[in-house]
């Protein structure tokens, strides 16, 4: 099953996206952080919510994108949509595929660990001794990850543990399911 | 013509599409549809002697409320630049968006919404933790996907995605399946013109319908061409 | 090292969503400004306590009346000049060590067909489909078919998209300044829809002769 999903992501990854240089992505991104920085006044903590705000609103866009090019059907657990998320999902727009790990007990909560992250390639946090400890730089996955996975009824916390940029190991991101969404009922239905 | 109606639900439950092509079609419900020229929500709309819809009143109050958002648009008849006589001939006969918060829209959803859940607990498999329980159980899952449901005067194909979005399109009965035809829509003509596009919205609140231009063309012409292939 | 530089790659999708995003965040960026709330207890919700109506997936920044106000298209613009400054010398690089091409870039006429040609197909996936000139300084760049607008268009009909464009617009307007600016000319540059036409779009740039 996880070797047909690899292929999965390669095949969507090679014939159906088109690419483009990913040192724009990490320019364009990198100015945009930049400039939340200077306009929050190097108020991390409101550049890490902007941010995040900003991957929440792409994706609930972009879960029509994956699924237009996927044509997967519904995952019928959680490690399925680990797999998925991180074998099609990553590799089909940013070409990386995250490493799973430290799933709890009950399979609710698991790590995505990033070798490599498109969006941080050369970057340098600023030196001013709060960056490495309040901004997380590609928080705006975090975003994206609860705004794609919350439109498929998968209500999760999404949130940075580690970042290379700050000068810890690895790039680590934890995700939790906090609970599966009920579908809506029409109003007036008994 | 073959094609009677297109609806698009979204995962709210809402009506934010509603598209009626003038045709000799009939309320899903089974009750016959008929448009007073009075009522406000089908100003439009060519009177078919053959229509008699038993609630028109509260029709006329729920349509205008439509409009609030799309601001009248989505009840004016539409103009096409189709060149095309067959697209014409489908459009002038219709309405756009005047259909959503009626009892019709209702009723339908309100089958198909039934049907889906019948369907799905008909058929799921075995669980083995309480997750995977949950993870069946939610609506979204495509064991037994409703594709379509056929009465004596009409078919009503259906299509959910994986996000909630629901396809619905009411044809003539002999019709065949459309399932295609609505994932090709999704595709093709959602996507680009709805979700790739910054200034539409895709979490539509209560009263919100699609009113763009572009998207609506996009729907007639698609069902225009698929006018003759339909059986 | 050098062979892994500018190798890899994403998907033009999301490069697309991001920067159709940037917009949006501007706007909410000025609205957090503009109001005097203190900028810790703002961080607290992340869904947008603040901006109530601002629900992911809805488009209520576009009714704001901030998004074609001057300061939001400055910043948008701002955004495009920051990435254009600097991915000059990526490109460059790109093109003399990957492709072994020297370019000269030593007229401003060059630079303009530098932009038209290798920015362009870069970022937009396309050449320029038109450079005019009236050769003291001033430029149009035409593209026919502007890939960003081409799924763009307002539920409130053409009119009101092409002007509810004109942030959108702001990006590559600001790029084309700042690589220009990385090559030390100085210039303005603004945009505007063809006769109406979307996506047809063109790039009015006036560059000063001061060297």
């Amino acid at each position: 099953m996880s070797k047909q999903i690899k292929q999965l992501g390669d095949d969507v990854w090679k014939t159906k996206v088109e690419k483009v240089n990913s040192e724009l992505f990490t320019l364009t991104y990198g100015s945009i952080v930049a400039q939340l920085c200077r306009d929050f006044n190097n108020n991390y903590e409101e550049v890490n919510a902007q941010t995040y705000k900003m991957g929440y609103n792409i994706g609930v866009r972009l879960i029509d994108e994956f699924l237009q090019k996927t044509q997967l059907s519904r995952c019928s657990s959680f490690r399925d949509t680990a797999e998925i998320v991180s074998k099609v999902g990553f590799k089909m727009f940013l070409n990386v595929v995250p490493n799973i790990t430290n799933w709890t007990s009950d399979m609710t909560t698991f790590s995505l660990i990033l070798t490599e992250n498109p969006l941080a390639d050369f970057v340098e946090l600023p030196d001013d001794g709060k960056a490495a400890k309040e901004l997380w730089y590609s928080n705006i996955l975090c975003g994206v990850l609860r705004g794609a996975l919350e439109m498929v009824q998968l209500d999760c916390e999404v949130g940075f543990i580690s970042d290379v940029l700050r000068g810890d190991e690895t790039t680590e991101l934890r995700v939790r399911l906090v609970q599966v969404l009920k579908e809506e009922i029409p109003a007036g239905e008994e | 013509m073959p094609i009677y109606s297109f609806w698009i639900y979204d995962r709210h439950c809402n009506c934010i599409f509603s598209r009626e092509y003038g045709t000799g079609s009939q309320d899903p419900s089974g009750n016959v549809l008929k448009s007073t020229p009075k009522s406000k929500g089908s100003a439009q709309f060519a009177p078919n002697p053959s229509y008699e819809n038993t609630s028109s009143l509260p029709t006329s109050s729920q349509s205008t409320q439509n409009s609030s958002i799309s601001s009248g648009r989505g009840q004016r008849l539409l103009s096409s630049a189709s060149n095309n006589h067959k697209a014409q001939e489908l459009i002038q006969k219709g309405t756009v968006n005047a259909q959503n918060n009626n009892n019709t829209s209702k009723l339908l959803f309100g089958t198909l919404f039934s049907l889906r859940k019948i369907a799905g607990s008909v058929c799921t498999p075995q669980t083995e933790t309480h997750q995977e329980e949950e993870f069946n159980t939610s609506n979204l899952n495509s064991f037994n996907a409703l594709q379509s449901f056929r009465t004596l005067n009409y078919k009503c194909h259906y299509y959910e995605t994986m996000n909630g979005l629901r396809f619905v399109v009411v044809t003539h009965p002999a019709a065949r399946s459309l399932q295609s035809s609505l994932i090709e829509i999704y595709h093709s003509i959602y996507l680009p013109t709805v979700v790739r596009n910054p200034l539409m919205p895709v979490n539509y609140r209560e009263d919100e319908v699609i009113s763009n231009d572009r998207f609506v063309r996009a729907i007639d012409e698609y069902w225009a061409s698929l006018e003759e292939t339909l059986t | 090292m050098p062979e892994e530089f500018f190798s890899k790659e994403v998907s033009a999708m999301a490069l697309e969503y991001l920067v159709n995003e940037c917009v949006a965040l501007s706007v909410r960026v000025e609205e957090l400004l503009a109001s005097d709330s203190v900028p810790g207890t703002l961080a607290g919700d992340v869904a947008g306590l603040k901006l109530e109506q601002d629900k992911p997936g809805t488009v209520d920044f576009a009714s704001n009346p901030k998004f074609l106000g001057l300061n939001n298209l400055y910043r948008v613009e701002r955004y495009g000049y920051e990435i254009g400054y600097k991915i000059t010398d990526c490109i460059i690089y790109k093109k003399s060590v990957q492709e072994g091409v020297n370019i000269q870039l030593l007229e401003v006429l060059e630079v303009m067909k530098f932009i038209c040609r290798d920015v362009w197909r870069m970022f937009y996936l396309k050449q320029m489909d038109n450079l005019r000139t009236n050769h003291i300084g001033t430029f149009v760049l035409v593209d026919n078919n502007f890939r960003p607008l081409i799924n763009v268009s307002s539920a409130q009909g053409d009119a009101d998209t092409i002007r509810k464009i004109q942030p959108y617009l702001q990006l590559p307007c600001g790029l084309i300044r700042g690589i220009l600016a990385s090559l030390g000319i100085s210039a303005v540059v603004k945009a505007d829809v063809i006769e109406n036409r979307l996506p047809a779009v063109s790039f009015n740039v006036q560059t000063s002769l001061a060297k």
